[in-house]
């Protein structure tokens, strides 16, 4: 028997059958590369564990981790390896699973590739060679110092667990968006967006759709700018304007439609789909965030005021920290003053408008009852983590919470680093007084109306409680004891004092549960007449007593010493505490921090002041590759349907690669060229023939063939309304939309049954969801409505109004059928239908004027005859039938008798719970307020709603 | 009018607009439903026809049903000295107050309180996963845990899943159905979301008390005739407006979900008619 070269060590043969190889050196020497490279670590990766990692347990006893090994053999097998024949070596065949006897690793999932198979194949036809760790290493490090090769691109970052993984190879096409921002020349002549899209379709062999008609392009305009459609008068005005100069008129539209207050709300509401605002809490309790509308309201006048993207990104993520240290400039003070300050909120207008800002923070749902308070904080700042990636950065920075990423260059490391920047900062409901601009009406009524809830509330309450104690007083009585109120006898052991509820029954007991709860939910409530926000500040981690979340404070005296611990949590469990990091960025971009050392460009100091401001203030640098391509890819998607990279919260290597990478780049220059703003933008992208065009095209049959997602742009893509959209046009058509801007949510009406069913929180049944009073508030634009986590309003979710519990990138529009159901059947549409008609019977004289006007109200022009003749005979049918039927008045309930089960004994009670809203609530008009021929008027309106033609824009 | 008797009468035979626009898109289709809820070929062959699921949060734990726990038995009344949960002061451990015993051919374990489930003839025909573990103390989150896979109550729902990959024969009802009971479930319809995947594959819940569906039915002053006749008309303005935009392929599935609606408004009530069971 002959030894195999080019091994080195000694080899133990018995039993084994061994094959001389003549091997040239080149292919010795690419075998041994061959096994350092990528043989090696497969076994390790798929075998190792089973197969002598734990010498207490080889399963078959074959020990694979060495060459010894693998020629012993094992219980089931003498012929493992046999050096140059692969066929004949166990070891492959187990690997293809052909044996059937054989399969291994055992389970499906851990199965090998083809590719993976093909490289054993390959290693034992090459004679099997081992090479020892030194040699190993040698190729390794050999390999590693060629950044990229054919088997893709190695990218530095701050270093993995492992080695396999800092050292992986990536598709140098997948690591787009981390490459910094190239500015490419111009390719034409023409406006720029057009001189990129040009090229691309034409290469592809396309014309350009057509210019849209101006009907179309004023309706386009105005919806992309404002989310309302154009009045008709607006539509005159812009027709006749284009008839004169199609250039002056479309920019003088441009810049009215920026110029209208509408637009900050537009706009707003595409950042608070990412941002996933709500009015309250989620979980179990779903608490009220009282004052998150001065969130909202932030977000609105920032677009107004068309702020600077990067401020508007530091604001947000460290206001507080921007506040606190222009109060230090502004008064020479820290430590306590500086405290005391915080506490009275005696800031600026500009401190104050910084502080709303940071309420992004508080935009995760986020609950901590029956969770232990590390548990809780980690879910909150995992939150922070992953909402700020995506927001920012479009990355999804929760998959490395448990290891490195899998697909993208973000180790673990960054994942705790970035966690570390956030360990300082703690949730508080903090007392920030209003500004100016912020709209206070209607607090008096309101609070009037809570003060209801909790009065009544506080009375049942004491009621039973007063038949508690008049029965404490009987049984101590009794014992002839003197009398010791709950409080006092609290402590005392059970001998001592009567039973908890005594006197009460179970009704009694559930009753009194509840009652405790709606105090102290209406006590709560009160809050949003405060001059609070929701926000943040820095400070140490404090011990939990009961739900944090019912009531979030600034801690009174802070500790100018402590310090988060902050270490990678292997597998992402706190029970595994590992390295120790420093609060830093993510490596991968290539950024480093303002001020850091060249030792650890990354890193962020460890004051727990600043920390935020250093990682916005690097997520804000115009060097910052993703940042600047996240924002401009957002405003093109808004434009266009869809992002030039399909997954605005999702650069990574799962998310659609940029359609147009180089215009991407070129915009994302230009962006921060230009000073960060968005209604440059705007203008830039509306000015384009792309943005004009179509919505046909004469090759449409194959253009769909080719480009089926329309990714060249070669006509302009259809879209159907958002939810908002969808209502707030509603209300325009009707004539009854209130135009005002901000403020307190309002409660337009639902569905009554889902109004006034049951909703279960903890210990509890939610508050009933009661309407804003009067049509004036009611009717305000859908992005005030109050937005309930655990509640969502049924006919803006059936239109795809995304759930607030996550970030939402892009909008369904699905057609489901429960939006015919709606359409056709709801209160919300019979209401619309009715205003629409009483407006139409106001304005306009004559069946003829009135479907003219309905036309021009809902569809924008002019019904041609044949609509004008169907729908007459239409009208004319349905107020015959209306003449003959009979309609019964509706009612509102001021009171609900609710049901639920007592926790202690099991057995069903029920309460009342009062909706005093309709004591003096001014309803919309309804079927049976108006006449039979109002009422099939409304048949048309509603006709007309329910049409593609309505719903969707071109 | 007589009743129409196929799919195929009932849109053809109206003379209305909609019927040629909807019926060459038929033909295309061979008859049952199409789009994202058709029936799809699976990866791997299913075995199973249909998936209920009984959620039933709140009743007795597993440790009192079909799980016995015989060290908890041996540690009943004797003092827990665990730190896991959120307990305070004298802790100790409770066993079940209920024996287990073995039933049926396959031996499956439960406890004695069972009548009905331990008859052979139902106790073989089940199988028992006792490898679950729940990862929260608290409703919304542990229902998330259940339903969706992840507690943050973002994630599809397993029925969205199952709608996803299987599609559905029923053209009448909605591929994914969610009967609670009259009262939401804590973190409401996050529970039977769609999450990530298309909307199409969203539970519809139908509701105990009132209508099933949402409005399924209309208001009360508008029969069903005054349905027919309103949907008439508003074919013939989609159709107008379909043919002005052949391209846009969402237009037709528009239409067609209005007389799917039509069609459910019957069906449905059907289906939730308890007493008309056997």
């Amino acid at each position: 028997m002959r030894a195999i070269r080019p091994v080195r060590h000694a080899l133990v043969l018995a039993g084994t059958l061994v094959v001389s190889l003549s091997l040239s050196p080149a292919a010795e020497e690419q075998g041994a590369r061959l096994f350092a490279l990528k043989v090696f670590p497969l076994l390790k990766e798929k075998c190792f564990a089973c197969h002598g990692e734990d010498p207490g347990k080889v399963e078959g006893k074959l020990n694979l981790l060495s060459l010894e090994g693998m020629l012993r053999g094992g219980e089931n097998s003498q012929r493992v390896l046999v050096a140059g024949r692969p066929k004949q070596s166990d070891l492959y065949r187990a690997i293809t699973w052909e044996d059937g006897e054989l399969e291994m690793p055992p389970k499906e999932n851990d199965r090998l590739s083809e590719i993976q198979v093909a490289l054993v194949r390959d290693w034992i036809a090459a004679g099997a060679p081992w090479p020892d760790e030194k040699t190993r290493r040698r190729y390794l490090v050999a390999e590693r110092a060629v950044a990229v090769t054919e088997d893709g691109e190695i990218f530095r970052t701050s270093g993995g667990l492992s080695e396999e993984w800092t050292y992986r190879r990536y598709r140098p096409a997948d690591l787009w968006a981390l490459r910094p921002v190239a500015v490419g020349a111009v390719p034409g002549e023409e406006h720029p967006i057009d001189a990129f899209l040009d090229s691309r379709r034409k290469e592809a062999g396309f014309e350009a759709a057509e210019q849209a008609d101006p009907l179309t392009l004023v309706r386009r305009a105005t919806y992309d700018l404002l989310g309302l459609p154009p009045t008709p008068d607006e539509v005159a005005i812009f027709r006749k304007a284009w008839r004169e100069d199609q250039e002056k008129a479309w920019g003088a539209l441009i810049d009215r439609l920026l110029g209208s207050p509408h637009y900050g709300e537009r706009w707003a509401q595409h950042w608070l789909d990412v941002a996933r605002y709500a009015d309250t809490g989620g979980y179990s309790n779903d608490y009220e965030r009282s004052n998150a509308w001065r969130y909202r309201d932030y977000v609105i006048r920032a677009f107004n005021e068309d702020k600077p993207y990067d401020r508007f990104v530091i604001e947000q993520l460290a206001g507080d920290e921007l506040a606190d240290a222009s109060v230090r400039r502004r008064l020479g003070i820290t430590g306590n003053k500086l405290q005391q300050l915080r506490l009275n909120g005696n800031y600026t207008a500009e401190e104050r408008e910084w502080l709303v800002a940071t309420g992004f923070l508080r935009m995760g749902p986020w609950d901590n009852a029956m969770v232990k308070a590390p548990e809780a904080r980690q879910i909150y700042l995992d939150d922070v983590v992953s909402s700020v990636g995506q927001t920012f950065l479009a990355t999804n920075l929760r998959c490395a919470k448990c290891h490195d990423h899998k697909f993208d260059p973000i180790p673990t490391r960054d994942y705790y680093r970035f966690y570390a920047a956030f360990a300082g900062t703690q949730m508080a409901e903090r007392k920030v007084p209003f500004l100016p601009e912020e709209n206070l009406k209607r607090f008096e009524e309101g609070r009037l109306q809570v003060k209801r809830l909790l009065s009544f509330a506080t009375q049942r309450k004491n009621s039973i409680k007063e038949k508690q104690e008049t029965a404490a007083k009987a049984w101590f009585t009794e014992r002839k004891l003197p009398y010791l109120p709950e409080q006092k006898r609290r402590n005392l052991p059970d001998e001592e004092k009567p039973p908890r509820h005594v006197g009460l029954d179970h009704v009694d007991q559930g009753r009194l549960k509840v009652r405790e709860q709606d105090e102290w939910i209406w006590t709560r409530r009160l809050e949003r007449y405060e001059p609070m926000i929701q926000g943040v500040y820095n400070g140490p981690d404090l011990p939990q007593k009961g739900n944090r979340a019912r009531k979030m404070r600034i801690a009174g005296t802070p500790d100018r010493n402590w310090r988060p611990e902050s270490v990678i949590y292997s597998g992402g469990a706190l029970e595994a505490p590992g390295e120790s990091v420093n609060p830093g960025v993510l490596s991968g971009c290539g950024v480093p921090v303002e001020g850091s050392t060249d030792r650890d460009p990354y890193r962020i100091g460890e004051e727990l002041e600043g920390r935020r401001l250093a990682l916005a203030k690097w997520i804000a640098d115009p060097r910052n590759p993703l940042t600047t391509r996240v924002i401009v890819n957002r405003i093109w998607q808004h434009h266009f349907g869809k992002g030039l990279a399909g997954n605005s919260n999702n650069f990574g290597a799962k998310g659609s690669r940029p359609t147009h990478p180089v215009l991407l780049d070129w915009l994302a220059a230009d962006f921060v060229e230009n000073g960060w703003t968005f209604k440059r933008m705007h203008r830039l992208i509306m000015t384009s023939r792309a943005y004009r065009q179509a919505g046909d095209h004469r090759e449409m049959k194959a253009l769909r063939g080719k480009d089926p997602n329309n990714e060249l742009l070669a006509y302009f893509p259809p879209r159907r309304f958002t939810a908002e959209e969808l209502r707030d046009t509603l209300l325009v058509a009707t004539g009854e939309l209130n135009r005002t801007l901000g403020g307190l949510p309002i409660r337009p009406e639902i569905n009554r049954e889902v109004a006034l069913a049951p909703r279960m929180i903890q210990f509890s049944i939610a508050p009933a969801w009661q309407p804003s009073r009067t049509p004036a508030e009611r009717n305000r634009r859908t992005i005030y409505a109050y937005r309930v986590r655990g509640l969502p309003d049924p006919f803006l979710d059936l239109f795809n109004q995304p759930n607030p519990n996550d970030s939402c990138e892009a909008r369904h529009s699905a057609a489901v059928t429960p939006q015919a159901f709606t359409l056709l059947n709801s209160d919300v549409m019979t209401d619309r239908s009715i205003a629409l008609a009483l407006r139409l019977q106001g304005e306009a004289r004559g069946l003829e004027q009135q479907i003219e006007l309905a036309f021009q109200l809902v569809l924008g022009r002019s019904p041609d005859a044949v609509e004008q003749e169907r729908l007459q005979a239409y009208v004319g049918d349905m107020r015959d039938y209306h003449r003959r039927g009979k309609i019964e008045r509706d009612r509102f309930p001021t009171r609900v008798t609710r049901s639920l089960v007592e926790e202690l004994s099991g057995k069903p009670f029920d309460y009342e719970e009062i909706l005093p809203v309709f004591e003096n609530y001014v309803a919309d008009r309804k079927p049976a307020d108006v006449p039979p021929v109002t009422r099939a008027l409304a048949d048309l309106a509603l006709l007309l709603f329910n049409s593609n033609e309505f719903l969707y824009l071109y | 009018m007589s009743t129409p008797g196929t799919r195929r009468e009932f849109l053809y035979g109206l003379g209305s607009s909609l019927g040629a626009v909807a019926m060459s898109d038929l033909l295309a289709r061979e008859g049952v439903g199409a789009g994202p809820l058709a029936p799809k070929p699976a990866m791997h062959e299913p075995r199973a026809k249909a998936c209920i699921m009984l959620f039933m949060e709140g009743g007795p734990g597993h440790m009192d049903t079909f799980d016995p726990k015989p060290r908890l038995t041996e540690l009943h009344k004797k003092e827990s000295k665990l730190t896991r949960g959120l307990e305070t002061g004298f802790k100790f451990f409770v066993g079940s107050p209920f024996k287990f015993r073995k039933v049926g051919q396959s031996g499956i374990e439960m406890c004695d309180q069972w009548k009905h489930l331990a008859d052979p003839v139902v106790a073989d025909e089940l199988c028992n996963y006792r490898g679950c573990q729940a990862e929260s103390l608290n409703h919304p989150e542990a229902l998330f845990h259940m339903n969706t896979g992840s507690r943050l109550g973002a994630d599809p729902a397993l029925g969205a899943w199952a709608n996803y990959g299987l599609g559905t024969l029923n053209e009448n009802l909605p591929g994914y159905v969610v009967m609670t009971e009259l009262a939401m479930p804590q973190g409401g319809p996050g529970n039977w979301s769609n999450g990530f995947l298309p909307a199409h594959y969203q539970g519809t819940r139908l509701r105990p008390a009132g209508s099933p569906i949402l409005d399924l039915s209309s208001p009360a002053f508008k029969d069903r005739r005054h349905l027919r006749r309103t949907l008439d008309e508003l074919a013939f303005l989609n159709q107008k407006h379909g043919a002005e935009h052949p391209g846009h392929g969402d237009l037709a599935a528009r239409m067609e979900s209005y007389e799917l609606a039509y069609r459910m408004q019957m069906t449905v009530p059907e289906v939730v008619d308890l007493e008309s069971e056997s």
